[in-house]
């Protein structure tokens, strides 16, 4: 059984909005919304847990009502960094295993949540294969390497991992002092259990600019994306 | 079990609807929705009697009620998977003859009625994986013009546009939304809008039963998202 963390405490700054972009509409609806319909209806999710802030609780309450979220949601608020979030998160979890997905990646569907519980490894990351050239540049803006693109990955969300291996690397983060932007990494940094890949999908695009909203909601429309709902 | 809500089954196109429903084999349950309880009782006496039904005696334009009795249906049956929103008002006037009450009502109930209903089902039946249907009944008035029907008109139009606007914002729990137009039928509506007409000659409300029933069957599943005229040429 999972536990279902769900990031919203983003404040969504190159959005450039009055509110967070995890709160606008998308295709009619709120965001976040897309994501709290998907995880009401995958099975071994028990329990959803919501990371934002407090201002927002209220709103998402709304939401829960108004769109009949049948399963049980936990609030906990965000932390200074997403790690903290997650963190914050994972105190809570009452489950032994955690799906953890954010607000802003509201075209995953219910089939994409389900091949990765399915899948027999403890700890999971979508990744998809990076289709440009990536190198690196130094501080004088020249460039300083090249990367081997097939050694590559794009970590997309959502990941699964065990609740055990995760808080002890948090925990040991924390300890050291050490941040990191996505919690695969962390898993990878701190303990023995691999962190296997699943291949991810063209169309989980993560809503951070404005372009990408009306990306998501030509998306929504099409077929591939509704089916596997 | 598969549950269908049909309003305005009382009389006209609603029980003609329900008729024909009742004879197709998805529905174990079928609730009739209608203000008069002696013409519902008739409406069931013409049905299908191996369904469940059950008549519920509602002014959908009283809207306030709509969701106690939505969320009774539900627990009562376990699904919703079929709405057929049929009820209708008219009380046709010039300009200025038209009443503020007149406005409300006709609103009340060809249009907040339907929204609410609408609403209040698909919050069920988005839980019900791609197979449920809502079926609204517009009106060849409602893109068309004609002296003295401004607000019937108007109202119908909403209908049209709520119809196409639903399908978008539902398709993605597999909730398929209808409209359909009648033309010129031969009901009690129509004898207001059209007091001077030979109902005889004109289409009758079996022919749209039929119809109605035919889109809420299985089978059928290109006809949503589309304003779908059904009219008797001469």
């Amino acid at each position: 059984m999972y536990s279902f963390i769900l990031l919203s405490a983003g404040k969504g700054l190159r959005f450039g909005r009055d509110i967070p972009k995890q709160y606008l509409l998308l295709a009619g609806k709120p965001m976040i919304v897309h994501t709290l319909e998907r995880a009401d209806r995958i099975d071994r999710v028990k329990e959803i847990i919501v990371v934002c802030e407090k201002e927002f609780i209220s709103l998402i309450k709304s939401y829960v009502d108004d769109y009949r979220i049948c399963k049980k949601i936990v609030f906990v608020e965000g932390g200074k960094t997403r790690q903290e979030s997650v963190y914050n998160a994972l105190r809570e979890a009452s489950f032994d295993n955690v799906i953890v997905q954010e607000a802003a990646r509201p075209l995953v569907t219910v089939s994409d949540f389900n091949k990765l519980i399915q899948c027999p490894h403890l700890n999971v990351s979508y990744t998809y294969q990076i289709p440009y050239t990536v190198l690196k540049k130094n501080s004088n803006n020249n460039i300083s390497g090249v990367l081997e693109r097939n050694e590559l990955v794009n970590i997309q969300l959502p990941q699964k991992f065990s609740k055990d291996d995760l808080l002890y690397a948090h925990d040991q983060a924390l300890k050291e002092g050490k941040t990191f932007t996505e919690d695969a990494s962390m898993v990878y940094s701190y303990c023995e259990t691999p962190v296997f890949c699943l291949q991810g999908t063209p169309y989980n695009v993560k809503i951070t600019e404005y372009v990408d909203l009306l990306y998501g909601e030509m998306l929504l429309k099409e077929e591939f994306v509704k089916e596997s709902n | 079990m598969a549950t269908c809500i049909i309003t305005g089954a009382s009389a006209g196109i609603g029980r003609a609807a329900a008729i024909e429903v009742s004879k197709l084999e998805e529905f174990d349950n079928i609730v009739l929705i209608s203000r008069r309880e002696d013409l519902l009782i008739q409406t069931k006496s013409m049905m299908r009697d191996s369904c469940n039904i059950e008549t519920v005696v509602l002014d959908v334009g009283e809207i306030d009620k709509i969701p106690t009795v939505i969320s009774g249906i539900y627990k009562n049956y376990g699904s919703i998977d079929c709405l057929l929103n049929i009820a209708g008002y008219t009380d046709p006037k010039f300009l200025f003859e038209t009443t503020d009450d007149n406005l409300r009502k006709t609103f009340g109930v060809n249009v907040f009625a339907p929204y609410v209903l609408c609403r209040e089902c698909a919050k069920y039946m988005k839980g019900n994986n791609g197979t449920s249907k809502i079926i609204n009944i517009a009106s060849t008035a409602g893109s068309t013009a004609r002296p003295g029907w401004s607000v019937y008109a108007m109202s119908k139009a909403a209908i049209i546009e709520m119809s196409l606007t639903l399908t978008e914002e539902l398709s993605s729990y597999g909730i398929k939304v209808y409209c359909l137009s009648p033309g010129r039928c031969a009901t009690e509506l129509r004898k207001k809008l059209a007091p001077e007409e030979d109902q005889s000659k004109i289409m009758q409300p079996e022919t749209v039963g039929k119809e109605i029933a035919r889109m809420a069957s299985a089978s059928e599943i290109c006809l949503d998202g589309q304003n779908i005229v059904i009219r008797k040429k001469f």
